[in-house]
């Protein structure tokens, strides 16, 4: 059911009669306001379009839609919240928030096990991102640049010691390319320094124009990470640490790294190279 | 070749026989104007949108066999009284009312596209029930 860019709707009304509904596109519909619980309990829903609802603030308060397959919230400005999830839905490939209203993402995220790409950049009143985020067993892409507030990670509290998770080692997942892009962050120490321990299965990680001041030593809990960037941090001061598998680090125009910082970099460039020539017979 | 004769030997190939109707004044002509005919089954109508189709809104009350009414750029002066209850894809963009003719039962209807029409004020309960309908039958 297609009804984007209806201007005078407000509302969509109980739909519990509709359950083979399977696609609901209602973007730019910009004068609704209110999505009927029923919309959250949908069994054959498998496409949620939303985008440009520039009214809408209300959504079912909770959802179980286990054949959904996208959902996209672009630009819904005066949406804050998002609902529980309150069953596995292991359909759910694509989650869009960007530059929504949102203030906080609900720590039964974690349910959507088979999430590979969630996108929640330009969210500036998101203040936390819950740690389940980091459990997602398929998620490759977490698009969270300009994320203006972004500055603590919820933790649940029967939360599992993060250990780390069996496929980090398992060859086949070391190729996947995973990302994540805080690019135009603030990144606050005490944020990144929760945060990165996390990030132990991430191949890329984008930090370029980030407020960043203090690069953790915790670091190094990123075995997976090959490519980090952070350009143009230029209030960048300190890098505590290198992860061990780093292949590319680009740092171009930070321009208030201490001499120590520069000399470690240095350093471990002078190692890398040792050891290439090493390998290659070169010395 | 002027408008008046191309529509006339179109038109001729077309009445009764055939099951789909394209082109535009072809539609206008055998559909909106005189009356539908029962054997068409598929109509895709795309217009200028700044010249208004006048019409009563009885025209589809006799294509039984109509299964696929597409409306993508075209303004009526009213929406249809009538539309057939074989109806399998419905899209009207820019839908002329606020809601579907009352005595309207699209128990066979799969798609169903209204973008852009202006005039759906909210779901009236009519609409909701007739949503309701269509979306319970099984694809």
């Amino acid at each position: 059911m297609k009804l984007s860019r209806c201007q005078s709707l407000k509302k969509v009304p109980d739909m519990s009669g509709a359950p083979n509904l399977k696609k609901l596109h209602l973007d730019s519909c910009k004068s609704l306001v209110e999505v009927h619980d029923s919309i959250g309990f949908l069994e054959k829903l498998e496409d949620l379009n939303l985008n440009y609802c520039t009214r809408l603030r209300i959504l079912p308060y909770g959802i179980n839609l286990p054949s959904l397959k996208i959902m996209s919230l672009r630009n819904c400005t005066t949406l804050e919240n998002f609902p529980e999830i309150l069953g596995k839905m292991e359909n759910i490939t694509y989650l869009v928030f960007s530059n929504s209203g949102i203030c906080e993402l609900p720590f039964s995220i974690g349910l959507l096990v088979e999430l590979v790409n969630l996108t929640i950049d330009r969210c500036n009143k998101l203040l936390e991102l819950p740690s389940s985020i980091f459990m997602l067993p398929k998620l490759e892409t977490l698009e969270a640049y300009c994320c203006k507030g972004l500055a603590r990670i919820k933790k649940g509290k029967d939360q599992v010691p993060e250990t780390l998770p069996s496929d980090v080692r398992n060859a086949s997942s070391r190729f996947v390319h995973k990302d994540v892009d805080l690019s135009f962050c603030y990144l606050p120490y005490e944020f990144l320094a929760t945060l990165l321990p996390c990030l132990h299965y991430v191949t890329d990680i984008s930090l370029d124009y980030s407020s960043i001041r203090i690069l953790p030593s915790c670091i190094n809990a990123c075995y997976s990470l090959k490519k980090l960037t952070m350009k143009n941090c230029t209030e960048l001061r300190e890098i505590r640490g290198l992860p061990p598998n780093i292949k590319h680090l680009s740092a171009i125009n930070c321009e208030s790294l201490t001499s120590q910082s520069k000399e470690m970099l240095l350093n471990q460039v002078y190692n890398i190279f040792h050891r290439f020539s090493w390998s290659f017979g070169i010395k | 070749m002027g408008w008046g004769m191309r529509i006339a030997t179109t038109c001729n190939h077309l009445t009764g026989q055939i099951t789909m109707l394209y082109n535009h004044w072809c539609i206008l002509f055998c559909v909106f104007c005189l009356k539908g005919s029962d054997k068409t089954e598929i109509i895709v109508l795309n217009l200028l949108k700044d010249k208004e189709v006048q019409w009563f809104g009885n025209a589809l009350k006799n294509m039984e066999n109509l299964k696929m009414l597409v409306i993508e750029k075209a303004r009526f002066s009213s929406a249809p009284n009538h539309l057939p209850k074989n109806l399998i894809v419905l899209k009207w963009r820019d839908y002329p009312e606020s809601s579907l003719p009352v005595h309207y039962n699209p128990k066979k209807l799969v798609i169903l596209d209204l973008s852009d029409s202006i005039g759906l004020f909210t779901f009236g309960d009519q609409m909701i029930m007739v949503l309701i309908f269509c979306l319970m039958c099984e694809f």
